[in-house]
């Protein structure tokens, strides 16, 4: 689903972020992505939805050359890929409905599709109560839940989350961890860069470490570290 | 065809919740876009009018081509051929010297003035044809043999007709300024509701939003902008324009004034148009950025 041939990134202020990265990751699986801060985790996500191009090799998404795509493709390639941040990037002036629903509203779904998706959606993420809230008063972890439900309205192929957990208590941590579980249970790819060493520990998945931009380790059914 | 009316909704919703965002700073732009266009509208009447006295006065053109004292009996018949043959002279009529005194104790009320060497020349009085150029006339009838000078009214005709060339050029080139700065003008205001947006843009980016879909609301909005600054000129420029014509007609009858509906539905056309332009034209200044 996702593949990395000898990528590397370097900014134009000369920081280099990756380092000759080779890298696959298979259709449904479930991947952490692990490391110090600065490590390159970030970045690495960003690649593939195509948010920055390699400075060299390949980037390759579900059969699709992420260089090689054209501007006005982009767009569709964002689709089949769902991204959920550590801060939500929620808009405050919204509901809560209204927000996921802008994410369907945006490839032009029909309205009657719209409204019934997002009422899917928030339900399944137990958020049908407060369809009519603003992001301003929910709780954090309600947060998340809404940044995951806009991120899996278009039935994406890929989730990438970065540090989805890193706002959250440890209760409300295990609870976005058994959402995304249960969504990558369905088939979609997942990629979850974290600092969470309890629920990595727990969670017994594939393991990718980063130190420095470069991969230092990359384990199925893993532990936190990546020395 | 209910999923484009349903975009277009969402879009129209948008774009006036960002005309709302900004409320003080969209009706400053909106006044700019409304003076600019006033200013327009006001300029392409008055030369609408202009243009129309000016065509009065061509038709009424009278030219008096006086004679050179030594001229001699060959000479004028040479002369009388070519006023007959020029096209720009419809009729002519010759003024003998004796005439010509006649005349002028008419004028001047001196009917027992006595003079005893008449200094007046012989002359011509040419009727010109309606749309004649008459510069090139004046030029020519100079050069025609036994000419010795040409009436005054000629260099008066010519300064209005200068003037009206001089007032063209100053209108055209404020509209030219006041329209580079309304488009500034719009195209800064968006450039400020895009900022202002750009949490939004980002998330829309993110989801799948195509480059088009992002900006349609902002040119939605600068559409409005235009279109309702045009609209306010116009209702300007017709509630007073007529006030004009009845004040105008009663100080100085003898200045035409165009006031057919015709005239100014072109005008409406015309500063809707440019509305639109303005309109248009700015936002997309400011929406290049908006890129993948």
């Amino acid at each position: 689903m996702i593949q990395m041939y000898n990528v590397s990134k370097v900014f134009s202020n000369g920081v280099e972020a990756l380092n000759n990265v080779n890298l696959h990751v298979g259709k449904g699986e479930f991947v952490f992505l692990i490391g110090p801060s600065g490590a390159g985790k970030t970045t690495l996500m960003r690649l593939i939805f195509r948010e920055e191009l390699p400075s060299s090799g390949h980037v390759i998404v579900d059969g699709r050359n992420i260089e090689r795509l054209s501007a006005c493709k982009v767009p569709y390639l964002r689709r089949s890929i769902g991204v959920v941040f550590q801060d939500f990037r929620l808009l405050d002036n919204r509901t809560v409905f209204e927000n996921v629903a802008f994410a369907l509203r945006v490839t032009n779904a029909p309205a009657a599709d719209v409204e019934k998706r997002t009422r899917r959606v928030l339900d399944m993420l137990g958020l049908g109560h407060k369809k009519s809230f603003t992001p301003l008063q929910l709780s954090g972890g309600e947060k998340q839940r809404v940044c995951i439900a806009r991120a899996v309205i278009n039935n994406p192929s890929i989730l990438l989350t970065d540090e989805p957990t890193g706002n959250l208590d440890p209760d409300m941590s295990l609870e976005i961890m058994d959402i995304l579980a249960e969504i990558n249970g369905k088939g979609t790819t997942l990629i979850v860069a974290t600092h969470n060493s309890q629920l990595v520990n727990k969670m017994g998945k594939r393991v990718i470490g980063l130190v420095n931009g470069e991969v230092s380790s990359d384990r199925p059914k893993g532990v936190y570290s990546y020395s | 065809m209910t999923d484009r009316v349903q975009s277009l909704r969402f879009h129209v919703q948008e774009a006036l919740s960002g005309f709302r965002q900004a409320l003080v700073m969209n009706l400053a732009t909106l006044s700019t876009v409304a003076i600019t266009l006033f200013i327009l509208g006001s300029f392409l009447l008055f030369m609408r009018n202009m243009n129309e006295n000016l065509k009065v006065l061509r038709s009424q053109l009278q030219l008096t081509v006086y004679l050179k004292r030594s001229i001699d009996e060959a000479d004028r018949k040479s002369l009388v051929k070519q006023i007959e043959s020029d096209p720009g002279v419809v009729s002519y009529k010759f003024i003998t010297r004796d005439q010509a005194l006649q005349s002028v104790r008419e004028w001047m009320g001196w009917t027992d003035f006595e003079v005893r060497d008449n200094p007046l020349p012989e002359s011509f009085d040419l009727k010109l044809r309606d749309g004649v150029d008459f510069d090139a006339f004046v030029r020519r009838a100079g050069a025609w043999p036994g000419v010795d000078d040409l009436s005054v009214g000629e260099k008066e005709v010519g300064a209005l007709l200068k003037l009206l060339d001089l007032a063209r050029s100053v209108g055209l080139l404020l509209v030219l300024v006041l329209g580079t700065a309304s488009l500034m003008i719009i195209a800064n205001t968006i450039k400020l509701t895009v900022y202002a947006r750009r949490t939004e843009i980002s998330i829309m980016k993110l989801v799948g939003a195509t480059n088009w879909f992002i900006r349609t609301p902002f040119l939605i909005e600068g559409l409005l902008q235009g279109l309702t600054g045009a609209a306010i000129a116009l209702v300007l420029l017709l509630s007073g324009y007529p006030i004009l014509v009845s004040r105008l007609h009663s100080i100085a009858p003898f200045i035409r004034l165009v006031d057919e509906a015709g005239a100014l539905i072109g005008l409406s056309w015309q500063l809707l148009a440019m509305g639109i332009l303005l309109g248009l034209l700015g936002s997309l200044i400011s929406l290049r950025r908006i890129a993948v």
